[in-house]
């Protein structure tokens, strides 16, 4: 299965909030596992999921912090730093698809997902969407 | 016409505080800007031939359709998919499973084994899986009343009640076109830099001209089986009239408020038409007539727009007398467009908006550029360098707004926007009286900023955003925001997204505004139909009609 980016980007982005993380750094690093894993290579969501919430939070700040002093010349070793910085830098996004999410990443992405939907009431179904179930007219 | 000369520096913008309140944009109205209509520029300008391509269909009309065209080098087409539907699944809701009929726009010219492919997922909507050949998917339910209305007339040899075909305007509405990578969709960027598809939603725009002329197929269609040789096919005038309906709720709201860069976009470009009509000295003669012509078909369409809506009823009846009442605008005047837009001052925010459309209606080739600036292609950029001072300084510039909101008080906070479990709808909650504000959106854009001020009370002046964000990450979101409004004035929408009073459906009709939309139909707070493409030249009239259909009005047909 592929994926387009901008799914993996939104759905990581969902399963980090749903993992408690909050909305400014999952959009980072949901957009940050769409770019890693753009191409045959490389599973982003994996890679991302696999750090919690507070490494995630150390590592954007210890790449923004080297951005910082040095905003062209810093280098990073690893591949979750590196594409941080890239997405950081505002390079523009790769254009092929995700085609190595594992299935296992994405059935965890989906799960964790899950945790930012409210459960469904009948007082939600009929009030929360301002509209009727059936439109014949 | 007369240029403005060297006035750009002159240019006076509304000021956002005024532009980006809930009231004003929920009494936007579309305008020569607008996506539907540079879309069908560009069809025009690439003088774009649309051919049926398949058209295998039952007496009853359901079956498969294609359509393709060429668009600035790319062929491009249409996968219809119609189907029986049981009344008791017909909904307009995001928690429906089965529709009247279901499209993709495919990228280039499908074979019967991507038919085949698609025949399985589209009808299935959110359930199914799609590849990157498919750059947009749709879905639509019929309007009942009338397409069996036209279908009956037209095998009984007679063309339909033309007051039935205004006051309903369609004969489907879509209820969801999902672009952008959905459920395996193409990104946009695989074709954002196409020549035509470049604008904002302008693949959306253009799937939607698609299916409004597959309803008109179908109906014909089924008329034909329905009537034999007694049958006729629709009066191009009457056929014109028919739009493609559309249902909307609450998913609309969060993507603007999502997009901050991409909705300043769409509103400078708006804001600085008003402001460079604003600064036309004198009118040429032709433009005179052309701008009397608008304004009396602008009071004819809102004589035409009838909804059941009691709050939206009122503020018509209100712009009709204004229009009723207004004298005649000295068009010779200095300045004549100032004047009449500094005329609708006085009287409603409808009329004002109205007044503002109209005066941009003529003048095409002074505005129409301005289309060019309304995407958002560029990747989003962050400068954690920024100290806590400037921080400060841009909240104290842009976001004075959120100051007057009382967010102490129970109502100040009373609604909270969330996603249900059900097929993902969203959804608006009462935090008092229901459970989930713990998945609560982020949609309260003034809060963030009050509590973003209220922490950075504990961190120095010259203490970087990296630093405040590595101790409050839930401050990253407002944060970004805030940097990217401080470029961009008509960023944020300058209310209280979650106080009780809010009506979302203000945020509805801006957006579809945006779009082109007319006849906006409330039927809630939260939930609106609207027409889209209505008067818009149908497939075979690209190259005679030309680009006036701004507020269509009901065609006036000669009876038998």
């Amino acid at each position: 299965m592929n994926f387009s980016l901008n799914e993996v980007h939104m759905t990581l982005r969902k399963a980090l909030c749903g993992r408690g993380l909050a909305f400014g750094v999952a959009d980072d690093f949901g957009a940050v596992g769409a770019r890693l894993s753009s191409g045959q290579a490389n599973d982003g969501v994996g890679t991302v999921l696999r750090h919690d919430n507070d490494a995630l939070i150390a590592l954007l700040h210890r790449v923004e912090t080297a951005l910082n002093l040095n905003p062209t010349s810093a280098s990073f070793v690893e591949p979750l730093e590196q594409t941080l910085a890239e997405h950081l830098r505002g390079t523009p996004f790769p254009r092929e698809r995700a085609c190595a999410i594992s299935e296992q990443s994405w059935h965890q992405a989906l799960e964790l997902s899950q945790l930012t939907y409210v459960p469904e009431t009948e007082a939600s179904r009929l009030g929360g969407a301002g509209a009727g179930t059936n439109d014949n007219d | 016409m007369s240029a403005i000369t060297s006035s750009d520096s002159r240019l006076e913008l509304r000021s956002p505080d005024t532009v980006m309140r809930l009231e004003r944009l929920g009494s936007a109205f579309p305008t020569r800007l607008s996506f539907g209509r540079s879309m069908i520029r560009h069809l025009m300008a690439d003088n774009v031939e649309v051919r049926r391509t398949r058209w295998t269909m039952d007496a009853n009309g359901f079956g498969r359709a294609t359509y393709t065209l060429e668009l600035g080098g790319f062929t491009y087409s249409l996968i219809a998919f119609s189907n029986a539907l049981d009344e008791a699944n017909r909904s307009d809701r995001v928690i429906a499973e089965a529709w009247d009929a279901s499209f993709a726009l495919f990228d280039g010219v499908p074979e019967e084994a991507d038919l085949d492919r698609l025949e399985a997922n589209l009808p299935r909507q959110e359930a199914g899986r799609y590849s990157e050949k498919e750059l947009v998917i749709s879905r639509s339910n019929k309007s009942v009343r009338l397409f069996k209305h036209v279908a009956h007339a037209l095998a009984e040899g007679q063309q339909p009640d033309v007051d039935m075909v205004d006051s309903i305007g369609y004969l489907m509405r879509t209820t969801a076109v999902y672009g952008n990578g959905k459920f395996g969709i193409a990104d946009r960027f695989v074709f954002s830099d196409r020549p035509g598809l470049s604008g904002p939603f302008a693949a959306e725009m253009l799937t939607v001209w698609l299916i409004r002329n597959f309803t008109h197929d179908l109906v014909e269609h089924v008329a034909a089986a329905l009537g034999g040789d007694k049958a006729v096919r629709l009066d191009p005038a009457i056929k014109r009239h028919m739009g493609i309906g559309n249902s909307t709720g609450l998913g609309m709201a969060p993507f603007l408020i999502y997009h901050p860069e991409l909705i300043h976009n769409w509103l400078n470009a708006r804001e600085t038409a008003i402001a460079q009509v604003r600064s036309i000295p004198s009118l040429t003669s032709a433009q005179i007539a052309r701008l009397q012509t608008l304004l009396e078909r602008a009071k004819t369409h809102v004589s035409q727009w009838h909804v059941p809506d009691a709050i939206q009823t009122e503020r018509l009846d209100v712009l009709r007398a204004e229009l009723a009442a207004m004298d005649e605008p000295d068009w010779h005047a200095d300045y004549p467009l100032q004047q009449l837009i500094d005329w609708s001052l006085s009287q409603s925010v409808e009329c004002q908006e109205l007044v503002a459309a109209l005066c941009l209606e003529p003048f095409d080739s002074l505005l129409d550029s301005l289309t060019d600036t309304m995407a958002f292609n560029a990747p989003k950029t962050f400068d954690a360098a920024q100290t806590v001072a400037q921080i400060r300084a841009q909240v104290a510039a842009h976001y004075r707004w959120c100051e007057g909101f009382d967010l102490g008080k129970q109502e100040s906070q009373q609604r909270f926007w969330y996603v249900s479990e059900a097929k993902l709808e969203p959804r608006l909650g009462d935090r008092y009286e229901e459970d989930g504000a713990d998945k609560e959106q982020p949609l309260d854009i003034a809060r963030q900023v009050q509590a973003l001020m209220g922490s950075l009370q504990s961190f120095d002046d010259a203490t970087t955003l990296a630093d405040v964000l590595a101790r409050h990450p839930e401050h990253r979101n407002i944060a970004k925001r805030i940097q990217a409004a401080a470029q961009r004035p008509f960023a944020e929408v300058r209310d209280n997204l979650i106080d009780q009073s809010m009506r979302p459906i203000d945020l509805l009709r801006c957006k579809l505004a945006f779009f082109g939309a007319v006849k906006f139909d409330p039927k809630s707070d939260l939930w609106t139909r609207i027409t889209l493409f209505q008067g818009a030249p149908l497939v075979s009239e690209l190259q005679t009609f030309g680009d006036d259909w701004w507020l269509a009005t009901k065609p006036v047909v000669a009876t038998a």
